[in-house]
């Protein structure tokens, strides 16, 4: 076996045996174990990216606005440049989240950004390369995309604190603390923010406004 | 539009405080389709994997330069036995730290890989005090005499900071710089740690942080690069039968930091105390 290639394997070995058996639920301390080992050898840091590459893309891509793939793609690159910048000084704490971590940074990159824009972008709707891919019939997949036409006009409506903390559940699909630590509350009040926005959306949408 | 009217688990959080309401459990599917993530493109794959294998080169490239560097094992010895024994000087350990030392001891020899797992688990806990601490309280003065959390940590990595500059230069050319001792390590040590306060008084509490974090990656590297025959033979580097080196080298780490750990937490319940004042 080539020697590169041996290398590669071990250190997935090694990955695997840090973030041991994988799982939802052990989704924290997976991670946790994955930054430890990436901390002693940078290479392992891959499994984390994979891990998040994705959602951190689909969050940027929702900051950047409908004509913002360019820039999503770019941002994404710098959030994880910044990452493995920062990598040897994250401490691993009880109650710490990886996940939280790459997105208050994925929100730093987004912000500064905007700033630099000398703009704030609009919400106009929700990218269209971001609506999901049809699987279903031609029917199902032209009312799936009015019914996401609506959810995109509902969330155009909302303030840009709730739409993020949205996009942050939805998208970034992190946990109420989690979204309580990048945005700087409380998982309560993460919660109260979120529970509200379901809310409104739903009024609004049965009321046709 | 979803095909099933029941939200994934993964929003039970939402949906369950709410009791029946299916027209708010519609509203979370609803989001979970528009919402929901997409791959990113393949370029941002492509730039990320270049990204990582030049740092990774870069690493390794370090790794060899410090391996083509070394002595053999033998020069290591001879130059070690004859470098150490300054360390002895620094006397950290209380019993609780003592005992633990005998523990591991009489479970057979040090590795590297032991010793660096013992130093991270400690500095875990150290880290969790840290936390319980806060930053915004840790330039208040008064926690161990007039000396504030960052005077202790920047404190602590002045004498981390020296094990790892020995232990670096006995393993990579087998002399010691810190054998003759000039600067700060020339004064007593009332006098050494005094001026390292004050220097760390003028620090932004950053840099100190940032300080303490880069000495103990690079303990962890020279620990990994260390021959486990290094850290276990005491006579070798003519030091007492009962002090193996790696002892030392987690006594003026770990077993330093539980030293003024005890004042963290004393001065953690004191101000905890009703009526104390925090300003």
């Amino acid at each position: 076996m080539p020697r590169n290639e041996q290398t590669n394997r071990n250190r997935e070995q090694t990955a695997q045996h840090a973030a041991g058996s994988s799982g939802e639920s052990n989704a924290v301390s997976d991670d946790a174990a994955l930054m430890l080992a990436a901390q002693r050898d940078i290479a392992l840091f891959e499994p984390l990216y994979a891990r998040y590459v994705d959602r951190i893309y689909s969050y940027l891509r929702m900051r950047a606005g409908r004509d913002g793939a360019d820039e999503a793609a770019d941002l994404t690159q710098q959030v994880f440049l910044r990452a493995l910048d920062a990598l040897p000084r994250y401490q691993i704490r009880a109650g710490g989240s990886v996940a939280a971590w790459l997105f208050r940074i994925a929100r730093n990159a987004a912000t500064d950004w905007q700033r630099s824009q000398r703009r704030t972008v609009p919400w106009e709707a929700v990218p269209e390369d971001l609506h999901p891919c049809a699987e279903d019939s031609a029917e199902s997949a032209t009312l799936r995309r009015d019914e996401i036409a609506e959810v995109q006009r509902l969330l155009a409506l909302l303030d840009a604190t709730t739409r993020e903390a949205l996009i942050l559940r939805f998208t970034a699909q992190l946990t109420l603390a989690e979204i309580g630590a990048v945005l700087g509350i409380s998982e309560d009040a993460a919660r109260k923010r979120i529970t509200r926005a379901l809310h409104t959306l739903k009024e609004r949408y049965h009321a046709g406004i | 539009m979803p095909a099933s009217n029941t939200p994934p688990e993964r929003y039970a959080d939402l949906v369950d405080p709410l009791g029946n309401d299916s027209e708010l459990a519609q509203m979370v599917l609803r989001l979970d389709q528009a919402l929901q993530p997409r791959p990113a493109p393949s370029e941002v794959h492509a730039a990320f994997a270049q990204v990582l294998q030049a740092r990774i080169a870069a690493q390794t490239s370090q790794q060899q330069v410090e391996s083509a560097a070394a002595l053999s094992r033998r020069d290591v010895m001879k130059a070690a036995a004859a470098s150490m024994a300054w360390l002895l000087a620094l006397n950290h350990t209380g019993p609780e730290v003592a005992r633990e030392f005998a523990r591991f001891a009489e479970e057979g020899p040090m590795t590297g890989a032991r010793l660096s797992n013992i130093l991270q688990v400690e500095r875990r806990r150290w880290n969790a005090l840290l936390a319980e601490v806060g930053v915004e309280r840790m330039e208040e003065p008064g926690v161990e005499g007039a000396w504030s959390v960052k005077e202790l940590i920047a404190h602590l990595t002045w004498y981390e900071r020296r094990i790892v500059e020995s232990a670096q230069q006995i393993v990579n050319t087998g002399t010691d710089p810190t054998r003759v001792r000039s600067g700060l390590a020339a004064l007593s040590m009332d006098e050494r740690n005094e001026i390292i306060a004050a220097e760390s008084r003028q620090r932004p509490l950053a840099d100190v942080l940032a300080e303490a974090d880069q000495v103990f990656s690079q303990l962890l590297g020279v620990i990994a690069a260390c021959p486990d025959e290094l850290l276990n033979n005491a006579a070798v580097l003519g030091l007492p039968d009962d002090i193996p080196p790696w002892m030392r080298v987690a006594n003026n780490s770990y077993g330093h930091f539980r030293e003024h750990e005890a004042s963290i937490r004393a001065w953690l319940d004191r101000s905890s105390q009703p009526g104390e004042r925090r300003d």
